[in-house]
């Protein structure tokens, strides 16, 4: 049913306010045929946003929605009218259900979305307090049926920005009261994609761990973070070693650099997990003046 | 008998203390000087195969340098970070010291490239007085005589830092050498005259003004500093 219900923003459970003579009975309802469904229109920016209270017959509704992006079924906000029917229903939806609800926030030109899981009962009061979200999926949200859509009521899944290079992004569920403070920090993307979030070797071939420098002709242990029991490579300045990590995630090589040059460590999955130089512990000084 | 005296604190020169202070407000831009306050200088590792230093804290801006991940010795590149700004999309932006002529310049890379790490020490020579000193903490550690540029070639002051340190094959460079971010007034050299500080074949010379720009100390201080200062550490000449 969720699903039906963000891939038909403006459907809701229950019986329909009135339903086209002659049309399917079995999705008809028992009011009549001029029954109105109360639609706020929404347009302009999300600073400025522009409302407007449009009353619709209710066979115009779905069209009226796709036509106006923003627009949601309800009483606009500032308005004291309420589309609620009685306490903790709406439009006959029953209490303790969920619906998932693109929030938007930020300027027009930078429209940030976020998915979120609102409790039936209150809707309305987000929908209200957040002009121009609306019900149903965001933009580019991804696969309703990945993570998306599995967070806790009211909650949304993000990738935060730790500080940390070696891991930059990591998931984390906050509150949607709680967005913008994560906001504000670059970098954050919103909501996590369902692959998870990306990691540095995902682009501009970066490495998990800073590079190190060892001399020639020394054997030294390198110890690796990665991804548990995948098997981890060292190549390059005459090394060719390769052993699995344990459970945690550890692996450690030993190595012994027969000449000056770069040995990459790469996890399983080709991912270059750590760089290290060996240099010549005594060079040249040449280029300095002396 | 090299002369490498260790000082308490109070008998930091007064003067080079004085002098630096204000080399830091003169060569640093208005920027970098209020991070400084925060948590800059700081070193820092190219994550990244490369990563290109920008004119402006832009990609769209002109690219002064291009650092890999390692020098072409195979040694790790250090950069030294001086302050940080966002950029127009919210991107971090780290100012960095670029290692090229004219002294003193600063870039800008993405600060995703890059990992900081704090400093704790950091190296002041006061050309007047012809000294090194070496601080921890804004507290002077050790403190040695060096030989600085002969008049023509003198050594140039300014914000740098030590770009590596190696043992040097050439015997006058004497125990240990460090490469700085510094270029001397002698362009035509191999490499482009960048600035060392290095031990000596020559002890006796320390103390005067004799080098092509390079500082010069005796070898045993050239092996205490190999472990005090690594690469990244700031350096700081003043007259």
């Amino acid at each position: 049913m969720a699903v039906y219900l963000n891939q038909n923003p403006g459907s809701f459970a229950g019986s329909c306010p009135a339903a086209t003579p002659g049309g399917n009975s079995s999705t008809g309802g028992t009011r009549p045929v001029n029954a109105a469904v109360t639609v706020c229109n929404v347009t302009g920016s999300a600073n400025a946003p522009r409302v407007a209270q449009v009353s619709l017959a209710v066979d115009r509704v779905a069209a009226y929605l796709n036509q106006n992006p923003g627009s949601f079924v309800g009483a606009c906000p500032g308005d004291r009218t309420t589309v609620t029917q009685s306490p903790g229903r709406i439009l006959g939806i029953p209490a303790g259900a969920a619906l998932s609800i693109c929030s938007v926030t930020g300027k027009a030109g930078v429209l940030r979305f976020a998915q979120v899981n609102v409790a039936i009962d209150r809707v309305a009061a987000f929908l209200n307090q957040n002009p121009g979200s609306f019900v149903g999926l965001c933009p580019g949200a991804g696969d309703p049926n990945g993570t998306l859509g599995n967070e806790p009521l009211g909650y949304v899944t993000i990738c935060r920005v730790t500080g940390n290079v070696a891991n930059p992004l990591a998931p984390v569920t906050v509150r949607v009261d709680q967005l913008e403070a994560y906001l504000a920090q670059a970098g954050t993307i919103m909501p996590a994609p369902t692959a998870g979030c990306p990691r540095p070797a995902d682009a501009g071939g970066g490495t998990t761990e800073p590079p190190s420098t060892t001399p020639t002709s020394t054997t030294s242990t390198v110890t690796v973070q990665t991804t548990p029991n995948t098997v981890v490579t060292a190549r390059g300045a005459g090394v060719n070693e390769s052993t699995r990590s344990n459970r945690s995630g550890k692996a450690r090589l030993k190595i012994t650099p027969k000449k000056a040059g770069i040995v990459t460590v790469r996890a399983s999955s080709g991912r270059v997990v750590r760089r290290i130089g060996v240099a010549n512990a005594v060079r040249s000084g040449g280029n300095l003046t002396g | 008998m090299p002369d490498t005296r260790r000082f308490p604190s109070r008998s930091l020169h007064a003067g080079a203390l004085v002098l630096a202070i204000l080399a830091t407000a003169a060569f640093w831009p208005a920027d970098a000087r209020a991070a400084e306050t925060q948590e800059y200088p700081r070193a820092g590792l190219v994550m990244t195969r490369s990563v290109a230093a920008h004119a402006r804290p832009a990609s769209s801006s002109r690219t002064l340098m291009v650092f890999r991940q390692f020098r072409s010795d195979f040694r790790p590149t250090t950069l030294l970070v001086v302050g940080e700004r966002r950029g127009a999309a919210g991107t971090r932006w780290l100012q960095i010291s670029l290692p090229m002529r004219p002294n003193g310049r600063t870039g800008w890379v993405r600060a995703a490239s890059v990992q900081t790490r704090r400093l704790t020490s950091s190296i002041v020579v006061d050309l007047s007085a012809r000294r090194l000193h070496v601080l921890e903490h804004g507290r002077t550690r050790f403190s040695t005589r060096v030989a600085i540029g002969r008049p023509g070639l003198e050594t140039p002051t300014g914000r740098f830092y030590v770009t590596a340190t190696f043992k040097p094959k050439e015997r006058f460079l004497g125990s240990h050498a460090f490469e700085t971010s510094a270029y001397s007034k002698l362009s035509e050299w191999p490499g482009g005259g960048v600035v060392g500080l290095h031990g000596t074949t020559q002890p006796s010379l320390l103390g005067r003004r004799v080098s092509h720009g390079c500082v010069r100390m005796s070898n045993a201080a050239a092996l205490v500093l190999k472990h005090l200062t690594p690469a990244g550490t700031p350096l700081t000449i003043v007259r």
